[in-house]
C-alpha cells in the first residue's frame, strides 16, 4: 500500500472521531430566520425568537357541541398548567378582579402622570363644570352601584376620581366574545429552544388529555405558538435530512454500480466523499461553533459534485494508457480550475444575504477542495491495482459523432437566444418568501384559528416605531396614539394598542404634574365640592385632593410592573436604540398610514410589504451574486486561457443551459423567485466544470473525457434530484433548477465547444 | 369586584329563606338550603353609606333555580345582575355596561366563602369563615354570621332574620367601616311562567 493511502485511511477515522466529538449539530429555525437589513428589522426579529411572544403557547378550548366558553374547564386546565415544570406563567383571556386590583393599585399614584396624552388642553377640561359634575356622577354610580368597596377605596386616594381617565383607556383590552376559551401559556425557555420546549408541549397535551377524561371527554384543544412552529420545522429538517441523505447515498451507490460495475471503485469513491464531508463538517463546526442541520441536507447535494473530481480520476486512469497518478497529473490543471470555479459559485451564495448560506458556502467549499485533492494526491495510488475493473460499461462516441460532425453550434446558440427571448417577457417573478418557509401548511391555519379566537388584532399590519432612547420612543408612541385617536374617531380604525397608558414618557409625566400643579387649588376644589355635592354625596367626607409627591414613573419600573404582561412583544431595546410597537384592530390602512404621515420616527408596517421588501432586497443580491459569480468565472477562465474568446466558448453549455431554463420557464409561466436565481448560479458554476474539461481535453481523447464527464453530471444530477425529495420548498426549489440546468450544462458541450486537441473515439466504442 | 359580595349574600340568603323556622337548628337549615330548587322574591334595598346624605333605596326581584340566580333591580335604574354555577354577569341597560366574569376567581372564591357551605349545607367550612349564632324566639328566628379573618372580609357582620315560621324576611350586611345594607324580602309563588321569566332575563344579562 502506498504511503500516502496508508496515511489517508490513518487520518480519516481520526477526523471522523474529531468531527464527532466538535460537531454541534443545530436544528432549530433561527439561524435561517429572515432577519431583514435595517436595524430595526434586526432587532424586532432577534425580539420575535428569542422575545416573550417566542416563549408563548396559545391554546383555545372549544366544546364538541358549541354552547357558552368552557371557562370551567379552562380554569381547571389552567391550575395544571402552571405545574408543569418550564411554565413561567398561565392565563386566560381577560383580566381578573384580582388583576384589575392589582394594577390600579399600581397606577392609582400615577394618576396624575398618566391623565393625558394632551394635558395643555385636556387638564383644565377636567376642571370644567361639565367636567367636575360628570365625574361627580360617576362616583355616585361607583359607589351604588355593585362596587361600593371598591370606589371607596379609591376615593380615599383619590377623592376626584382621575384615575377614571386612565381606567377609560385601559378598559379598551375588552375580551373577545366567543365560543372559545383562551390560555395563554409563557415557558421559561426560548421558543426556539426545542430540547427544553418538546416536554413542556407534551405534559400540556397530557394535562389536557387527563382534565377532559374527568370531564367526559367533551372539549377539544387548538395550540399555537413559536414553540410549535420551531418544533415542526426541526422535525422536518431532521426528516429532511435523513431522506435526503440516505436516499442520495444509495442512488450514487446504485449509479457507480452500474456504470462502473466494480466495487473498488466504489469503496474509493465512497472513502473520498466521506472523507470530504468529515473535513467539511469539522471545518465548518471550528469555524461557526456549531452547523445548522439545513447545512448539512444542503451539504449532501456535494456528494454529486465532490464525486465529480474522483470520477474524473478514475474513468482517466481506466481508459488511459498511463499510470493512474500519471493521468491524475494530466487532468490536475483541469480539475483544479472546475473545482475553483465551483467554489467561487457557492462563496458568491454567502454574498446573497440569506442568512445561514454563509455556513454552506464554506462547508462546500471546503468539501469540494478536500475532494479535489484526494483525488489528485491519494486516489491515483489507491486505484492503481484495481484500474482494470473500473472501466466504463457505456460509451457516448455517437452523440459526440454526430455533435463534432454537424454544424448545430449557431443554430443551437439562436434557438437558445430567441427561447431567452420569448421567456423573458413571461417570466412570473414572485415575490413571495413565504416560498422559503418550510410548507406548514395545517400548523399555518390553525394558528390563524386560534388567533381568530382570541383577539381582535391585525397580526400582520402594525406601527413600527423607532427612536435612540427610550424616552424618544415613548414620546413617539404619544404622537402617533394622538394620531391614532382621530382615525378611531373618524371610525377607520376599531381599537389600537400601544404601550400607553401602561408606560408614558417622562416628559408627558412632567408636563401632566405641571398642568396639574396650576389646576388644583382652593378654587377648583370648590368647585368639586359643589359638584359632589349636588349628586349627594357628603363632600365633607371625602379626603383633600393633592398630587402626590412621587417620582415619575419609568419604563424600566413599567416592565418590572404588574403591568408588564400588558406590553411584551410591544418593546425592544438596547443601549443605542428603542423599538415599540402598536398593534392595530381592524382598520383602513390608508387612514392609519395617512396619520402617520407627519410622524417620521412611526412606521406603518405590513407584514407582506415588509416580506416583500426583504424579499427584492435578497433577489437583488442573488442577481448581483450571479452576475459577480459568473464575472469571476469568467475572469478566471479568461485569464487562465489568456483568451476571452476562449473563456466564452468554456462558459457557452453553461449560459446556454440557464438561457433554455429561463426560457423555459418564461414560457412556461411558472412562477419564479430569488431561489431559482441562487440555484441557476450554482447550476453555472457546475456546469463551467464540464466545459472546461471538455475544453481542456488533458487525456486527448475526447471519447474518455465526455465519458467522466457524462458520469459525473449523472451524479450531480441524482444528488440534487434527491434534494427535490426534500418536504422543504427551498430544498426543492433549488433541486429542480439546478437537475435540469446540469443536464443541458453536460449535453450541450459537444455541440457548443470545439475541444483543444479532438480525438474522437471510433464508432464502436473501443473506449469502453 | 364587591357585587361577589352582593351576589354571595343574596344567594345565601335566598338558600335560607324558604327553609329556616323557630324549631330548627343550623343543620336543619343548612340541609335544606342544601336541596333548595325554585324561588321567586320581591327586594328593597337600603345601603347606609357615610358617603352620602341620606339613604339609598332600589327595589326588584330576585330568582333562583336549580341552576341560576337571577337579580333585576327595577328602581331607581333597571339593572340585571345573574349567575350560574360558573359565571356572573351584570347588564345595566340604560348606560349599556355589561360585565361578566367568573365565579371561581380568586376575589370571587374569598366572597362565596359564605355562599358555597350553605350551598352544599357544609357547616364545618361555614365555621372555618365565621362565628356563627343562631337564635330563636316564639316570634322570630336570627342568623349572625361574623367573619374570622377580619382583614380579608369585606363585610364584618351578617345578620339574616325571619318571622316564625317564616321564610327570612330582612338581611343585614354590615361593612368595616361602619357602612351598612338593609334588605327586606317577601316570598312570592314561583309558577312555570316565572320560570320563563328568568331564562328570558338570562338571556338578556348575557347580551343573547
Amino acid at each position: 500500500m502506498h504511503r500516502r493511502v496508508f496515511t489517508f485511511l490513518f487520518a480519516l477515522p481520526l477526523l471522523l472521531c474529531a468531527a464527532i466529538w466538535q460537531v454541534d449539530i443545530k436544528t432549530d429555525i433561527s439561524a435561517f430566520f429572515m432577519a431583514g437589513d435595517s436595524p430595526q428589522a434586526t432587532l424586532l426579529a432577534s425580539n420575535m425568537q428569542t422575545g416573550e411572544l417566542s416563549r408563548r403557547y396559545l391554546l383555545s378550548i372549544g366544546q364538541s357541541e358549541p354552547a357558552e366558553k368552557p371557562l370551567e374547564f379552562a380554569e381547571a386546565l389552567r391550575s395544571k398548567l402552571a405545574e408543569i415544570e418550564g411554565v413561567g406563567r398561565v392565563w386566560g383571556e381577560g383580566l381578573n378582579e384580582d388583576e384589575i386590583r392589582e394594577l390600579i393599585s399600581f397606577y392609582l399614584p400615577y394618576r396624575h402622570h398618566f391623565y393625558a396624552l394632551n394635558p395643555a388642553s385636556e387638564v383644565p377640561e377636567a376642571f370644567s363644570e361639565s367636567a367636575l359634575a360628570a365625574r361627580a356622577e360617576a362616583v355616585k354610580q361607583g359607589l351604588l352601584g355593585p362596587e361600593t368597596q371598591w370606589m371607596k377605596s379609591i376615593l380615599a386616594e383619590d377623592p376626584m376620581f382621575f384615575i377614571s381617565s386612565w381606567l377609560r383607556r385601559f378598559s379598551g383590552s375588552a375580551q373577545h366574545e366567543g365560543t372559545y376559551a383562551s390560555l395563554v401559556i409563557e415557558t421559561v425557555a426560548t421558543g426556539l429552544d426545542t430540547a427544553s420546549q418538546k416536554p413542556i408541549k407534551n405534559k400540556i397535551e397530557e394535562a389536557f388529555r387527563l382534565i377532559n377524561q374527568e370531564h367526559g371527554n367533551r372539549y377539544t384543544l387548538a395550540m399555537t405558538g413559536v414553540p410549535l412552529f420551531a418544533m415542526a420545522v426541526q422535525e422536518q429538517v431532521a426528516q429532511d435530512v435523513m431522506l435526503v441523505s440516505t436516499i442520495s447515498m444509495l442512488a450514487m451507490v446504485l449509479l457507480f454500480l452500474l456504470l462502473f460495475r466494480s466495487f473498488a471503485a466504489l469503496t474509493s469513491v465512497l472513502l473520498t466523499l466521506l472523507a470530504s464531508a468529515t473535513v467539511a463538517t469539522l471545518l465548518t463546526s471550528i469555524v461557526f461553533g456549531q452547523i445548522h442541520a439545513l447545512t448539512l441536507a444542503l451539504g449532501s447535494t456535494l456528494i454529486g459534485i465532490c464525486v465529480d473530481y474522483p470520477i474524473h480520476t478514475m474513468v482517466h486512469a481506466a481508459g488511459g494508457n498511463e499510470p493512474a497518478p500519471e493521468s491524475a497529473k494530466r487532468i490536475w490543471p483541469s480539475l483544479l480550475l472546475g473545482a475553483i470555479t465551483t467554489v467561487v459559485g457557492y462563496a458568491a451564495l454567502s454574498f446573497t444575504g440569506y442568512p445561514g448560506m454563509q455556513q454552506i458556502a464554506l462547508y462546500a467549499a471546503s468539501g469540494i477542495l478536500t475532494s479535489l485533492l484526494i483525488a489528485r494526491f491519494i486516489l491515483p495510488y489507491a486505484i492503481e491495482r484495481h484500474i482494470s475493473s473500473m472501466r466504463l460499461a457505456f460509451s457516448c462516441s455517437s452523440w459526440l459523432h454526430f455533435a463534432g460532425k454537424s454544424k448545430l453550434k449557431v443554430p443551437v446558440m439562436i434557438i437558445c437566444a430567441l427561447l431567452l427571448l420569448f421567456g423573458l417577457s413571461g417570466i412570473n417573478w414572485q415575490n413571495d418568501l413565504s416560498r422559503l418557509s418550510p410548507s406548514l401548511e395545517e400548523l399555518k391555519e390553525n394558528d390563524r384559528q386560534v388567533r381568530s379566537r382570541m383577539q381582535s388584532i391585525e397580526p400582520a399590519r402594525f406601527v413600527l416605531l423607532h427612536a435612540d432612547t427610550v424616552e424618544e420612543a415613548l414620546q413617539v408612541n404619544e404622537a402617533a396614539a394622538i394620531a391614532l385617536e382621530k382615525v378611531k374617531a373618524d371610525g377607520k380604525l376599531d381599537a389600537y394598542y400601544s404601550v400607553y397608558p401602561w408606560a408614558a414618557s417622562q416628559s408627558l409625566q412632567q408636563q401632566n404634574l405641571r398642568a396639574f400643579s396650576e389646576q388644583l387649588n382652593s378654587e377648583t376644589i370648590a368647585r368639586w365640592s359643589a359638584a359632589v355635592d349636588k349628586t349627594g354625596i357628603r363632600s365633607s367626607s371625602l379626603a383633600r385632593p393633592v398630587i402626590p409627591d412621587i417620582a415619575t414613573l419609568s419604563f424600566l419600573d413599567v416592565t418590572k410592573s404588574p403591568a408588564r404582561r400588558y406590553i411584551a412583544g410591544q418593546h425592544v431595546t438596547t443601549d443605542h436604540e428603542a423599538i415599540l410597537t402598536i398593534w392595530l384592530g381592524s382598520h383602513d390602512a390608508e387612514a392609519v398610514r395617512g396619520a402617520l404621515a407627519n410622524i417620521s420616527q412611526a412606521q406603518y408596517v405590513s407584514q407582506k410589504d415588509m416580506i416583500n421588501a426583504m424579499n427584492a432586497t435578497y433577489s437583488s443580491k442573488a442577481i448581483e451574486a450571479l452576475a459577480y459569480g459568473a464575472l469571476i468565472i469568467l475572469l478566471l477562465l479568461s485569464l487562465r486561457y489568456r483568451s476571452a474568446t476562449a473563456a466564452l466558448q468554456t462558459l457557452s453549455p453553461a449560459i446556454a443551459s440557464v438561457a433554455i431554463v429561463l426560457g423555459c420557464w418564461g414560457i412556461s409561466g411558472q412562477p419564479l423567485g430569488m431561489l431559482n436565481l441562487v440555484g441557476m448560479l450554482l447550476a453555472v458554476a457546475i456546469c463551467v466544470d464540464y466545459g472546461i474539461f471538455f475544453f481542456e481535453n488533458r487525456a486527448h481523447n475526447m471519447g474518455l473525457t465526455y465519458q467522466a464527464i457524462v458520469v459525473s453530471a449523472l451524479t450531480t444530477m441524482v444528488a440534487f434530484s434527491c434534494l427535490g425529495l426534500a418536504e422543504n420548498p427551498a430544498l426543492q426549489t433549488l433541486a429542480w433548477t439546478i437537475a435540469p440546468g446540469v443536464f443541458l450544462g453536460f449535453f450541450l458541450c459537444p455541440l457548443l465547444i470545439r475541444a483543444k486537441e479532438e480525438t474522437l473515439p471510433d464508432q464502436s466504442g473501443s473506449e469502453s | 369586584m364587591q357585587f361577589h359580595v352582593k351576589l354571595s349574600l343574596l344567594l345565601a340568603f335566598l338558600l335560607l329563606a324558604g327553609s329556616a323556622t323557630a324549631n330548627e337548628t343550623l343543620e336543619s337549615i343548612l340541609a335544606i338550603a342544601a336541596k333548595q330548587q325554585n324561588t321567586s322574591i320581591d327586594y328593597r334595598e337600603v345601603r347606609h353609606l357615610q358617603l352620602l346624605n341620606g339613604p339609598w333605596q332600589a327595589q326588584g326581584r330576585m330568582f333562583v333555580t336549580a341552576s341560576v340566580f337571577v337579580m333585576e333591580q327595577l328602581a331607581p335604574q333597571r339593572q340585571l345582575l345573574t349567575a350560574n354555577k360558573h359565571r356572573f354577569w351584570l347588564y345595566v341597560p340604560d348606560k349599556n355596561i355589561r360585565r361578566t366574569g367568573m365565579v371561581t376567581t380568586p376575589m370571587a372564591q374569598r366572597n362565596f366563602a359564605l355562599f358555597k357551605p350553605i350551598m352544599h349545607g357544609d357547616k364545618k367550612a361555614l365555621e372555618k369563615e365565621f362565628d356563627i349564632h343562631f337564635t330563636s324566639t316564639d316570634a322570630q328566628w336570627l342568623l349572625e354570621l361574623e367573619p374570622k379573618r377580619a382583614n380579608n372580609t369585606l363585610y364584618s357582620r351578617i345578620s339574616v332574620k325571619g318571622k316564625n315560621g317564616h321564610a327570612a324576611e330582612y338581611m343585614k350586611a354590615e361593612m368595616p367601616d361602619g357602612d351598612f345594607t338593609e334588605w327586606f324580602f317577601q316570598q312570592q309563588h314561583f309558577s312555570s311562567t316565572t320560570e320563563k321569566q328568568v331564562i328570558k332575563l338570562m338571556h338578556e344579562a348575557k347580551g343573547k
